[in-house]
C-alpha cells in the first residue's frame, strides 16, 4: 500500500536522468547564433552598451540633482521676498489705518519699494499719469483695502493730499449759463489703470475751479463736428493720445464753491472712455440738488503747472 | 565531466566561444530534450523548443551566477520555453479545464484504487501523459517532475491556484487509471 502511495515518486525516478537517444543539430544552432548576432564581440558590444547605459542613468541623476539644487534656493528666495512685500504691504495698510502713526510719505514709499522689487517691469512710476510726487504729499487720511497681485498690476489704496493746480472747465456748447467755481476738495480716484500702474489712488487736493458749462451741450450741431471740436480742445489742453490712455479711468470727484447758495454741487469727473473713438468723453455727474451732464475741458491754470498736472 | 571543466565552458560560453558552446550544447541536448519531451509528444516540436532553449541559454548565460546548478538553471530555461510554445501553438489551451475522458473516470472515483505495478518505464509513463489534455499536462508535469509551487503553476500558466491543485489532482487521477487500465500496469492480487 505505501508502494502505491508512492507512485509519484516512482514517477519521477523514472524519468531521473532520461535522455532520449536523439543527437543535436549543432550547425543548426550556430547559424541561429549567427543570425541572432551573438558572436564573442557581439556580447563585448553589448556589455559595453549595457555599461554606457549605466553611465547614462547615472549621469541623468546626477544633472538631475545639480537642477534641482539649484532651482530649489531660487525658489525660496522668491517666497521670502513674497513674505517681505505682504509684511510690508500689511504694516502701510496699519499705518494708513492709524495703527501706526506715521506719515504716509514712509509707507507709500515702503509699498512703492516693495512693489518695485517684485516686479519693476509691471511698475512704471514714470508713466503714471498722476505720478506720487514726494513733494506733494502732506498727508495720508483714506485706506482702503489693499490689494496687491503683483503677477498682474500693482494696487493700493493710498490716499496722499496734493496741491494741485487750478483747473478751468469749459463746456462746448454754447454758454447759456456760465459760473466760476473755486474747488474746495477735489479726488482723484485713478482705477482700472492697465498694465501694472498702481490702482486706486485717491488723491485730494485743493484748488480752484473754473467751469464753463452749458445746458444742453448734448445737443451740438452733429456728432463728428463736436468730436472734433473734443479731440481739439483736448490736445489744446494738453492731453495728447498718450495722455489720454494714461488718464483713462480716472475719477475727479469735487465739490464746487462760489455757486449760489441755493444750488451748492458736488460731482465726479470720470474719464470714461479716451481710448475710443471720441477720444475725449468726460462725463460728469453732479450729485446735488441739480444734476448736471455734460462733458467738459480741463485746463489746467495752477501753479503747479501743466507738466506736474498731466504726471 | 568534471566542475573545473563545465565552469571554464560557462566562461567559454560567457565569452561568446562557439566551441564552449558547442560543448555545453551537446552535453545537454539529450537530458533537455527528455524534459520538453514531457510537454509534448511531437518530436520534431520538441526539438524546435530544445533549439530555442538553447538560444536563450547562450543569449541570457551572463545571467547565471554560478551560485546554483547549471543543469537545473537551464532546465527552467527549457520548461519556460515548451510552456511558451504550447502556448503558441494552442491558445488558451492551457486554461482548459475539460477533459470528456477524465469526467468518464471520474464516475470510478469512489472505487478501490488499483494496485499499481512496483516499475514502469519512462515510455509508459510518456503514452499515458499524452493522453492528457494540455492543461493537465502542464499542471501535472511542473509539479511532479519540476517542483514548481501551486502558485508558480498559476501565474506561470495565468490560472488561479485553485485552478492548478484542481488540475493537479484530476490528472494524477487520469494518469493513474490510464496506467493500470490501459496499459495493465497493475498488480493481480
Amino acid at each position: 500500500m505505501s508502494e502505491n502511495l508512492n507512485w509519484i515518486d516512482r514517477l519521477r525516478q523514472s524519468f531521473e536522468n532520461f535522455e532520449p537517444k536523439v543527437e543535436g543539430n549543432w550547425n543548426a544552432m550556430q547559424k541561429r547564433l549567427d543570425v541572432s548576432g551573438y558572436s564573442a564581440s557581439e556580447l563585448d558590444m553589448v556589455r559595453r552598451v549595457k555599461a554606457a547605459r549605466r553611465f547614462a542613468y547615472g549621469a541623468s541623476v546626477v544633472a538631475a540633482g545639480l537642477a534641482l539644487w539649484m532651482v530649489i534656493p531660487e525658489v525660496a528666495e522668491q517666497e521670502l521676498l513674497g513674505t517681505e512685500l505682504e509684511s510690508s504691504l500689511v504694516e502701510a495698510r496699519e499705518r494708513e489705518n492709524g495703527i501706526i502713526s506715521e506719515d504716509a510719505e514712509a509707507s507709500a514709499q515702503k509699498v512703492h519699494d516693495a512693489i518695485s522689487d517684485v516686479h519693476p517691469s509691471n511698475y512704471h512710476s514714470e508713466g503714471l499719469p498722476l505720478k506720487l510726487d514726494p513733494a506733494l504729499i502732506e498727508r495720508s487720511y483714506d485706506a482702503g483695502v489693499v490689494q496687491l497681485d503683483p503677477d498682474v498690476t500693482a494696487r493700493t489704496t493710498t490716499t496722499f493730499i496734493l496741491n494741485l493746480p487750478e483747473m478751468t472747465v469749459h463746456a462746448q456748447a454754447p454758454v447759456e449759463m456760465k459760473e466760476e467755481f473755486t474747488v474746495a476738495d477735489v479726488e482723484v480716484n485713478k482705477r482700472n489703470e492697465e498694465g501694472s500702474r498702481a490702482e486706486g489712488d485717491r488723491i485730494s487736493a485743493t484748488g480752484s475751479l473754473e467751469v464753463e458749462s452749458e445746458k444742453g451741450a448734448e445737443s451740438a450741431n452733429s456728432a463728428s463736428a463736436k468730436s472734433n471740436l473734443e479731440m481739439t480742445a483736448a490736445e489744446e489742453a494738453g492731453f495728447n493720445i498718450s495722455v489720454q490712455e494714461a488718464c483713462a479711468g480716472t475719477e475727479v470727484s469735487f465739490a464746487l464753491n462760489g455757486m449760489e447758495k441755493g444750488h451748492p454741487c458736488s460731482g465726479t469727473l470720470v474719464m470714461v472712455d479716451f481710448l475710443s473713438r471720441n477720444p475725449l468723453l468726460i462725463s460728469t455727474k453732479m450729485q446735488a440738488r441739480m444734476t448736471l451732464q455734460f462733458r467738459c475741458v480741463l485746463q489746467e491754470t495752477g501753479p503747479l503747472g501743466r507738466d506736474q498736472w498731466k504726471t | 565531466m568534471s566542475e573545473k571543466e563545465l565552469r571554464l565552458h560557462i566562461d567559454g560560453c560567457k565569452r561568446g566561444d562557439r566551441l564552449s558552446q558547442q560543448w555545453v550544447f551537446e552535453r545537454y541536448y539529450r537530458l533537455m530534450f527528455g524534459v520538453c519531451l514531457r510537454y509534448t509528444s511531437d518530436h520534431d516540436r520538441v526539438q524546435d523548443i530544445v533549439q530555442e532553449g538553447f538560444l536563450k541559454v547562450f543569449t541570457n548565460i551572463e545571467g547565471f551566477t554560478s551560485k546554483g546548478s547549471f543543469e537545473g538553471w537551464i532546465r527552467r530555461i527549457m520548461v519556460n520555453t515548451a510552456i511558451d510554445a504550447v502556448r503558441k501553438w494552442k491558445t488558451s489551451a492551457l486554461e482548459s479545464t475539460e477533459d470528456s475522458e477524465l469526467e468518464r473516470l471520474s464516475g470510478s472515483e469512489e472505487e478501490e484504487e488499483p494496485m499499481l505495478a512496483d516499475s514502469f518505464t519512462v515510455q509508459e509513463v510518456l503514452l499515458a501523459m499524452n493522453k492528457l489534455s494540455p492543461a493537465y499536462r502542464a499542471v501535472f508535469n511542473l509539479y511532479v517532475f519540476d517542483n514548481y509551487s501551486h502558485a508558480e503553476i498559476a501565474e506561470k500558466l495565468h490560472i488561479s491556484v485553485g485552478a492548478s491543485k484542481s488540475n493537479l489532482a484530476k490528472a494524477k487521477r487520469k494518469i493513474r487509471h490510464l496506467l493500470v487500465l490501459d496499459l495493465g500496469l497493475k498488480v493481480e492480487k
